[in-house]
């Protein structure tokens, strides 16, 4: 996975934002909401038993006689989880003639490539996992990298999403439930995947309970959107391998354009509902225009 | 609806291998896509309008099977059942006479019947056969028993009424002839009912369709001259054919020059007779052509019959002198031969003295009966009988009596003449170097003929007292024969007019090389004559005047005119009738149910072929342009 020098310069110059802020064990260069031993100061409140002696107002206290604890702004690190499905419907379009810079999982890749190095030299803690096929039954369907710190770790990260290979069948639920399950520092968790999944909405509610603040890109190839297929068709699944039969005219086409407007509104819907951001990534676009313009402007990165 | 080859229906069974191709072709091409997650969702929703989904998938398989039926229909050859004049074997009777030339049904009657005919075609089925015959001076047959609608059609296009009588018997005997051995002939009469009323029977049922609708006709039905004490008189008569009373101009010329115009009144069903006392020239040839015409009728529908022609007849053909001493048979014989006007003088009279007219109208034919020939011999063909003696053009000897004839010369003179059992005493022996002996004796010749000096020379050295040939038959005949030899006389053997496409009989006369008729719109038809024989021209379509020159050795001579008219009161009467007279039987026009069981069949399958020809355009269209572009992608 190759950045260009001009490229990572730009990305550097930007900040993943979280609308929540999340708990940080280190110390980061991140304004946090939660109350701490920052220089910056935010609010007063009433002393209570066991506050810090420290945090008192001294100069308030003799003042007015009261305590008062000072509440300072902490200054927090971010935990950013970057989560790639690599299932077999990723790599597509698998045509030859196709575009190469459309395959969805190089492009998703490159995608976590680029907001990863975003968050390393923001000095937030990332962590990386692929969604892949469960070897067993009891396998969480996971291929996980980190957690980093630093700018100098993104081209391990890049070493890592590059070695991702596309390979059989996920299940969204099951691996997101995983991931949520194991215990990492919850925080900002972009998910790029195609969604072409039997399921999604247990897998992404348990990342929310677990207080996951979650982006979800959804990455299509233009050839999903429009299908280029005419005819009597066998349609058969590269992922599961399930087999449709359908004629192929211009109205059910248009059919098929109704359903995926709607089933992306269905999605888009469902994280709003959460909180989330939804964002509908198309591979025929250019992915630095994606991240330098689209996700400023949905005030993914600033 | 029925068919006409249903076995065609069998290719039907090709729908099988249609239906079979078509479930084989249905084996689905595979096509790999990311995921058929949305398309599953899709095939759900369709499900609710399925029915509709499974018709559109085998739109192309109905559309293919609709073609099939199309064209399985169309070979079966359906056809429906029609009212038509023409089912079975039809033989159509086209009048193409000239009253179908009236134009009281515009364009003009003969188009009429021509388009009613046309109509017919198109319902010729597949087993009915259509004669088709054009009734005109001689009925001809256009097309026989023909099942081919273009052959029929391109026969009746070419077709074409004429100026002239219908020959109706002999149309209708041609037509019964055609309509032999068909089972279910028909005979349809397309006329507008000029037929004559005793007409023979024929077999089979007979239509007839009537053309026309008005009969208002005004026609000069007669123009001739006569020649009277005080001349020349000119008759014409005009017959009013209509059913109201007409006023008309009539005028008549001479020579293309205005002689008079009369108006005539003549009430319905009339005839009005008009005479003109024509003015006397010098010679008869003054005013050769006489041409009248009707103008100013307040309704006419035929323009054929409004023009007339006619020619003056100059002088009654040969003139003759008969030189003799007195001689009953030839007298006689020569009064009563036709186109011979004769003359009789006295042997010792002078020539000139005899001339009836005019110095330089000299005679034709003289004839020397036992006279002696004067010197020089008159400018004329002669005949001599018994010359008494010689002169420059032969010799005359003594007298001999072995007259059994020993050879007859095969010669135009003898033609018909029965000469065996002629018995002659005695007779002079006569010996001309030119002139071939017809009939020779033991003695010598008994008839000699030849040309000598530009003139034609008959000797007969007996004479006729001594020998029982005036008593016999074969005397007029040789006397006919002798006179018609020496003067050929005029080319033309008629008088008076010819109808239109009536042929002339032309007989230049010896010593013609060749014969001229100059029609009336002055084109030449031109003859080559090989020797004495009778020529037909029967290019008399054209009313008129037409001219007749011979040709000879010393030039051109105008050898006489005549005139061809419309002189056909049946042709005039223009007025549709009603019914047919054919034998005892009375053919009605078709009126509401005059003609029941008349079904033709009207075939359609070119529409048939059609549709299939526009479905299975459709049928490319929906499978290669669709509203969608065929961009399948490639594995």
């Amino acid at each position: 996975m190759v950045f260009d020098e001009p490229t990572l310069r730009k990305l550097e110059q930007l900040t993943l934002v979280a609308d929540q802020v999340r708990v940080g064990v280190m110390k980061g260069d991140r304004r946090s909401r939660k109350r701490g031993s920052s220089v910056e100061f935010a609010d007063y409140r009433n002393y209570v038993r066991g506050d810090d002696l420290r945090r008192l107002d001294w100069n308030v206290y003799a003042r007015l006689e009261r305590p008062f604890i000072k509440l300072l702004e902490e200054e927090e690190d971010l935990a950013v989880h970057l989560v790639v499905d690599a299932s077999a419907s990723m790599d597509w379009p698998k045509d030859e003639l196709a575009d190469p810079e459309t395959h969805k999982l190089t492009y998703a890749l490159r995608l976590a490539g680029a907001l990863g190095h975003v968050a390393l030299s923001g000095g937030d803690r990332l962590n990386a996992a692929l969604l892949i096929a469960r070897r067993h039954s009891s396998g969480d369907g996971l291929q996980s990298w980190g957690p980093v710190r630093g700018a100098q770790n993104s081209m391990r990260l890049f070493h890592f999403l590059e070695q991702a290979r596309p390979a059989g069948l996920t299940n969204l639920d099951v691996s997101l439930r995983n991931y949520a399950m194991r215990g990492g520092r919850p925080g900002l968790l972009f998910l790029l995947s195609d969604m072409l999944s039997a399921g999604y909405r247990d897998g992404l509610s348990a990342l929310q309970a677990r207080g996951y603040e979650f982006v979800l890109l959804h990455v299509l190839s233009p050839d999903e959107l429009d299908p280029p297929l005419a005819g009597d068709l066998k349609l058969v699944d590269v992922e599961s391998g399930a087999e449709a039969e359908i004629s192929l005219d211009a109205s059910t086409l248009d059919a098929y354009r109704r359903r995926l407007a709607e089933w992306q509104g269905e999605i888009a819907r469902f994280c709003s509902a959460r909180g989330a951001h939804y964002v509908p990534v198309v591979t025929g676009e250019p992915w630095e225009r994606l991240v330098l313009q689209t996700f400023r402007r949905r005030g993914i990165v600033t | 609806m029925s068919l006409l080859t249903p076995l065609a229906l069998l290719l039907g069974l090709l729908a099988a291998p249609i239906i079979l191709l078509y479930m084989l072709r249905l084996r689905r091409r595979e096509t790999p896509v990311s995921s058929t997650l949305l398309w599953q969702k899709l095939l759900r929703d369709r499900e609710a309008n399925a029915p509709w989904q499974r018709l559109r998938r085998n739109l192309l398989l109905l559309l293919q099977l609709l073609i099939l039926a199309a064209l399985a229909l169309a070979l079966a050859r359906p056809f429906l059942p029609v009212p038509s004049v023409v089912s079975g074997s039809v033989v159509v009777l086209l009048d193409g006479s000239a009253s179908m030339l009236a134009t009281d049904v515009q364009p003009s009657r003969f188009d009429a019947a021509r388009a009613e005919v046309e109509g017919w075609i198109d319902d010729l089925g597949g087993d009915d056969a259509m004669t088709l015959i054009l009734v005109g001076r001689a009925p001809t047959v256009l097309v026989s028993a023909s099942n081919d609608p273009q052959a029929v059609r391109e026969a009746l296009a070419q077709a074409q009424a004429q100026a002239v009588s219908a020959d109706w018997p002999a149309a209708l005997a041609l037509a019964g002839g055609a309509a032999q051995g068909f089972q279910d002939a028909r005979i349809v009469v397309v006329s507008d009912g000029g037929l004559p009323g005793d007409l023979p029977a024929v077999p089979g049922e007979v239509l007839y369709v009537p053309i026309g609708q008005s009969g208002a006709n005004l026609a000069l039905s007669a123009l001739a001259t006569r020649s009277g004490v005080e001349g020349v008189q000119l008759l014409a008569a005009v017959t009013n054919n209509g059913a109201a009373s007409q006023d008309a101009l009539v005028s008549i010329y001479l020579d293309d020059v205005l002689f008079d115009a009369r108006r005539v009144s003549a009430p319905p069903g009339e005839r009005e007779n008009l005479i003109w006392q024509l003015p006397a020239g010098d010679s008869p040839s003054d005013f050769g052509a006489i041409r009248a015409e009707l103008s100013e009728q307040n309704e006419d529908h035929l323009a054929l019959d409004d023009r007339a022609w006619a020619v003056h007849e100059a002088g009654a053909g040969t003139r003759a002198l008969l030189v003799t001493p007195g001689n009953v048979f030839l007298e006689q014989v020569l009064g009563l031969l036709p186109g011979l006007m004769t003359f009789r003088a006295a042997p010792d009279a002078p020539v000139s003295e005899a001339t009836p007219v005019a110095d330089d109208a000299p005679y034709d034919l003289y004839v020397f009966d036992g006279a002696p020939l004067p010197d020089p011999p008159p400018p004329g063909d002669l005949l001599l009988i018994n010359p008494p003696s010689g002169g420059e053009l032969f010799s005359a000897g003594a007298v001999f009596s072995d007259t059994n004839v020993i050879r007859l010369a095969d010669s135009a003179l003898l033609q018909f003449v029965e000469w065996r059992g002629v018995n002659v005493r005695v007779a002079r022996e006569v010996s001309a170097p030119w002139a071939e002996p017809i009939v020779q004796a033991e003695g010598g010749p008994l008839l000699l003929a030849g040309e000598s000096g530009g003139r034609r020379v008959v000797i007969l050295t007996f004479d006729l007292h001594d020998s029982d040939l005036p008593l016999r038959i074969a005397f007029p005949v040789l006397m006919a024969n002798i006179t018609a030899w020496l003067s050929p006389g005029q080319a033309l053997e008629f008088t008076g007019s010819l109808r239109p496409g009536e042929p002339a009989a032309l007989s230049p006369g010896a010593g013609a090389g060749a014969i001229l008729v100059q029609k009336p719109d002055g084109e030449l038809w031109t003859a080559t004559v090989e020797e004495e024989q009778t020529i037909l021209f029967d290019e008399t379509g054209r009313q008129g005047v037409y001219t007749v020159t011979v040709r000879e050795s010393g030039g051109d001579r105008v050898a006489g005119r005549f005139a061809v008219n419309l002189f056909a009161p049946e042709e005039s009467a223009i007025a549709p009738a009603a019914t047919l007279q054919l034998g005892q039987r009375t053919v009605d026009a078709p009126g509401s149910e005059a003609t029941p069981g008349n079904v033709g069949r009207r075939e359609f399958w070119p529409w048939l072929a059609t549709l299939a020809l526009i479905v299975l355009i459709v049928e490319w269209w929906v499978h290669y342009r669709g509203p969608h572009l065929p961009r399948v992608s490639k594995r």
